[in-house]
């Protein structure tokens, strides 16, 4: 078959325009690499939704970033995932950064950002009690919030897939050839035929574009490490607390997160390595000194987890937004501010395909909410993960809900277990099991992720 | 010669003289226990052996040899209890193995219904 | 809603024993809610032998000594709930549990035994830098993986610190095939009984590298090695000594924390040393009425100690239950030189002797102990040797208790 479009890469944007487009009659489908949707910059960055200050009045970045602000509140409703509207900071430790703040302040208005407001240090306090006592100034931003950034490209992808949307997972594109007017994509899967193609694909959305032969940009990944607190902690901070940005980014922020852990990161370092996503010990120290900074008596033994994303950054800074190739469109260079931006886009991409050609009808059988496979009643008294009270109810569920958790780390992001404070001592036993059980494979081959990431290597005799 | 006591969790430390090829005397040992683990483990070392069996059910027995095995047959009777499976139900206590090197039995050390 | 004399917040070695003892002293009215499919707890995955010799004068097995308290809890008649998960326990004692028959239950108790055990550090505690590949597993994780499911971890494996489930798995996955290329440990000495050292990694010649510590995790699905660096006094990875080794699986042994989210959201004052409950000699936490006992109170090394332990809170609830518990002191005992932590935090009364548990923070030779009041030392003594992985106790007899000045003593050790 033909599809009208394909769409190249699972992340948060490739997910929320699957998912725009899904409302229409047409045939879609995802390409992704990983085993699952979210693997990339989406799984691992600061999952906050900016009010829309940061970006330069005039950019792509500026636009997206205050209309997907904007619609987030609903979309998260429509789909179901928490969303917390918990306002920012940007703290200044100096009188001269005052002006910075005062800059932002104004971009923020010419951008179209409501809720701000420059406070003094007392306000700080009274609203954080926890912030440095050196921070002279802070620019508030009561309309900053905060998502789960995985859950909400694994909730888009599965309202997508619910309304018709195909994803093909573990399938690398090697190559993209014209014929006949609709595109070949060959993957290491298979061929799949598209008259559209969306190059979503992030870190590697250079490499897509000079398959169909625009060589016009390149892709630097930006690495940033993160640390995660336990929910103990849940009360530290209820903002998210910045520090006035540099050109490397919004620099170490310190943040709740809507399951109630505390985030400290990212570091922001160009690299070369587009799968380098280790952690480093000079990393999770700069994240340490520069936390300490921003909010008092962090007690880092607290930290439960370390991650490291890897953003996919532009020369120029903004979103790349192109069509280099009729019925051919690249959206590239989705970094900061493109969690918050990716409803918007998605909109503005149905607009584009819409000016090229594709005929948008809307479905009759759309279903406003995703459908959540039904398992039996008691499966849900069943506990599996105690750290964070995740049942076997819940675990089955997530391995036969769209989009199909079908690894242990899938079903950590979609359950949460294995995410806690005993980051899976506990439950990967059991959840190994039942991965097998439900998928009806042998339980040595259960991946911990994409590739041979096999939990266990053999069978006692 | 110097050894660490696993008779019991104090670990103590003993110390076994010999002369001409013999043992003359053991300091250290907290207990009599320690003596006499302290002459085997210089004559021949034994260890109890602790593994496990799968039943044919698919399910996991715990076992160990009822009396310690010299050291260097541990992995020979490791050998034989992995080529067999046993039938349950088993009772803690059951003789899984019999003499599996001279008079030490392997036996189960768990109730598997 | 239901009520009970006593509720006991897990079935393992603790909880076990708890109920045992208060059902010896007349509690009839009791229930042990335990989350796994069978009693036991940890013990059941422990099939290595080493278990009982306090308790019962001979050497067993993790299943069989749990199958001498699990025989007496079923002689006994000693009513427990399996495959039960608690919740939520309220301050007034109200316990929230659910399970797959019965849904979500509550059950409101005039006294509770927290007995909920511990858990492994994971490596997020320790931020190991480098990749994020399968492989990596607590060592206790993977004891479960292969005594209790069969399945092997890795065939080629480092283990990274030397606590005694470390040493245990250690020779438990060479016995299974697996090559055991190290043991790092990052102090300089191993927190693991030396009989586990001998029995466990010497047997096998496994080398125990003390003052190493892994410092990076390489592979992208599986692992594929880790470099081992040596450390410095300060435990920093002195640069220049990194070592690659390949390996499939690296296992963690870094320390056990007691798992007291529970007591925690019953706003029980917490110790923050032994990371359990503030108790006093009854085991009672500063929440009147409930007792702690086990792992969930402060690490132990010994399952006999648990089990000991727990006879004193099981004792304690049975009095508090029938109105006896006496209460006509209040001091606080702390641990001062040398002494990481000292269990009970506090004496509550002077009826009875007191045995006062603690660790040291250092290897020390010919150690003196030595516990004084406001004015005076009020006992001493010796020990010939201290290690911070063994765990040492005192006992206070009535007239040392009847002589304390002020309302604190505190417990220091000196030594070489």
């Amino acid at each position: 078959m033909v599809y009208d479009v394909a769409i190249i890469g699972a992340g948060v944007t490739g997910a929320m325009t699957a998912r725009e487009l899904s409302r229409y009659e047409l045939s879609v489908c995802v390409i992704e690499k990983e085993s699952d949707v979210a693997m990339g910059a989406s799984k691992a960055n600061s999952g906050i939704v900016h009010a829309g200050f940061d970006a330069k009045s005039g950019t792509l970045k500026a636009r997206f970033n205050v209309e997907g602000s904007l619609m987030m509140e609903k979309i998260t409703k429509e789909l179901g995932v928490k969303y917390k509207r918990n306002g920012s900071m940007v703290l200044a430790f100096r009188e001269e950064e005052r002006d910075v703040l005062l800059e932002l302040y104004e971009r923020g208005i010419r951008n179209g950002v409501g809720g701000l407001e420059i406070i003094n240090g007392e306000r700080i306090r009274e609203l954080e009690e926890n912030v440095s006592d050196k921070a002279l100034y802070a620019l508030h931003a009561k309309t900053g919030a905060i998502v789960c950034p995985y859950e909400l490209t694994i909730a888009a992808m599965g309202h997508a897939m619910d309304n018709g949307v195909e994803l093909f997972l573990e399938s690398r594109v090697l190559d993209i050839s014209c014929d006949n007017g609709a595109f070949e994509v060959e993957t290491t899967k298979g061929t799949i035929k598209a008259r559209y193609i969306i190059n979503a694909a992030g870190l590697y959305a250079d490499k897509i574009s000079r398959m169909v032969g625009d060589d016009s940009f390149e892709i630097t990944p930006r690495k940033g490490e993160y640390l995660l607190l336990d929910k103990e902690l849940c009360g530290l901070v209820g903002h998210t607390i910045f520090k006035v940005p540099t050109k490397m980014g919004k620099g170490v922020l310190v943040s709740p997160t809507v399951d109630g852990n505390i985030l400290l990161g990212p570091t922001s370092e160009d690299i070369y390595d587009k799968e380098d996503t280790q952690t480093t010990r000079v990393g999770i120290e700069k994240i340490i000194n520069s936390a300490a900074e921003c909010v008092k008596n962090i007690p880092f033994g607290s930290v439960i987890t370390s991650f490291t994303g890897l953003r996919a950054t532009t020369k120029n800074g903004d979103f790349l937004i192109t069509a280099p190739k009729p019925n051919f469109l690249n959206l590239a260079g989705i970094d900061s501010p493109g969690l918050t931006a990716a409803p918007a886009i998605a909109v503005h991409v149905s607009n584009m395909l819409k000016d090229m050609g594709l005929e948008l009808v809307e479905k009759k059988d759309y279903t406003s909410t995703r459908k959540i496979y039904q398992v039996e009643k008691s499966r849900y008294n069943k506990m599996v993960c105690r750290c964070e009270k995740v049942s076997e109810g819940k675990i089955i569920e997530a391995i036969h809900t769209n989009p199909k958790a079908i690894t242990v780390d899938a079903i950590k992001r979609r359950t949460r277990s294995g995410m806690g404070r005993c980051q899976g001592g506990f439950c990967m036993p059991s959840v190994v099991s039942i991965l097998a059980r439900e998928l009806g494979i042998d339980v040595c081959e259960v991946r911990k992720s994409g590739g041979d990431s096999r939990i266990v290597v053999g069978k006692k005799e | 010669m110097e050894l660490v006591c696993i008779v019991c969790p104090v670990s103590c430390n003993l110390e076994v003289v010999m002369e001409d090829g013999k043992i003359k005397e053991i300091k250290g040992a907290g207990c009599k226990r320690g003596v006499k683990y302290a002459e085997e483990e210089t004559i021949c070392p034994k260890r109890t052996l602790t593994t496990t069996i799968r039943t044919t059910d698919n399910r996991m027995v715990p076992v160990r040899s009822d009396k310690p095995l010299p050291k260097d047959r541990v992995f020979e009777v490791m050998e034989k209890i992995n080529k067999v499976k046993c039938v349950p139900p088993v009772r803690i206590g059951d003789i899984i193995l019999e003499k599996v090197y001279e008079d030490v039995n392997i036996i189960a050390t768990r109730n598997i219904g | 809603m239901q009520t009970k004399d006593l509720v006991i917040i897990g079935g393992g070695p603790a909880g076990m024993a708890a109920a045992v003892s208060a059902y010896g002293k007349g509690i009839r009215d009791l229930l042990i809610i335990e989350r796994d499919e069978s009693l036991g707890g940890i013990l059941q995955q422990c099939i290595h032998n080493g278990f009982g010799l306090h308790m019962f004068k001979e050497e067993l097995t993790g299943p069989e000594y749990a199958w001498r308290y699990e025989k007496m809890i079923l002689d006994l008649g000693i009513p427990f709930k399996l495959n039960s998960m608690v919740v939520d326990i309220s301050k007034d004692k109200v316990i929230t549990y659910v399970n797959e028959e019965e849904g979500e239950v509550k059950i409101k108790a005039k006294a509770i035994i927290l007995a909920m055990g511990c858990r492994e550090r994971s490596r997020g505690a320790l931020n190991i830098p480098g990749t994020r590949p399968a492989g990596i597993y607590t060592a206790g994780t993977a004891q479960k993986f292969i005594n209790m499911m069969g399945l092997m971890v890795g065939r080629q494996v480092v283990i990274l610190g030397s606590g005694d489930i470390g040493l245990i798995m250690a020779r438990r996955m060479t016995l299974e095939g697996a090559s055991v290329k190290a043991v790092c440990e990052i102090m300089p000495y191993s927190s693991g009984l030396a009989r586990n050292i001998v029995q466990c990694l010497d047997d096998f010649n496994i080398p125990l590298k003390l003052g190493h510590t892994v410092t990076k995790i390489h592979g992208k699905d599986r692992l594929e090695g880790v470099t081992i660096s040596k450390v410095d006094e300060n435990r920093r990875p002195i640069p220049g000594t990194e070592e690659y080794t390949e390996c499939d699986t690296l296992l963690l042994s870094v320390g056990l924390i007691p798992e007291n989210e529970l007591t925690k959201g019953m706003g029980i004052e917490l110790d923050g040393s032994t990371r359990g409950a503030v108790v006093d000699q009854n085991r009672e936490t500063s929440l009147e009425g409930v007792f702690s006992c086990g792992n969930v109170l402060h690490v132990h090394d010994l399952v006999d100690y648990v089990s000991e332990e727990a006879y004193i809170a099981g004792e304690a609830a049975a009095r508090y239950i029938k109105g006896e518990r006496v209460k006509n002191n209040n001091i606080s005992v702390t641990a001062s030189d040398n002494v990481s932590y000292v269990v009970p935090q506090r004496i509550t009364s002077d009826k009875e002797k007191v045995k006062i548990y603690f660790r040291t923070k250092n290897e020390l030779d010919n150690v003196q102990i030595i516990v004084s009041d406001c004015e005076n030392v009020v006992y001493k003594a010796k020990r010939r040797k201290t290690k911070p992985g063994e765990m040492e106790y005192v006992t206070m007899a009535e007239d040392v208790l009847n002589n304390i000045k002020g309302n604190e003593i505190s417990l220091k050790v000196i030594g070489e």
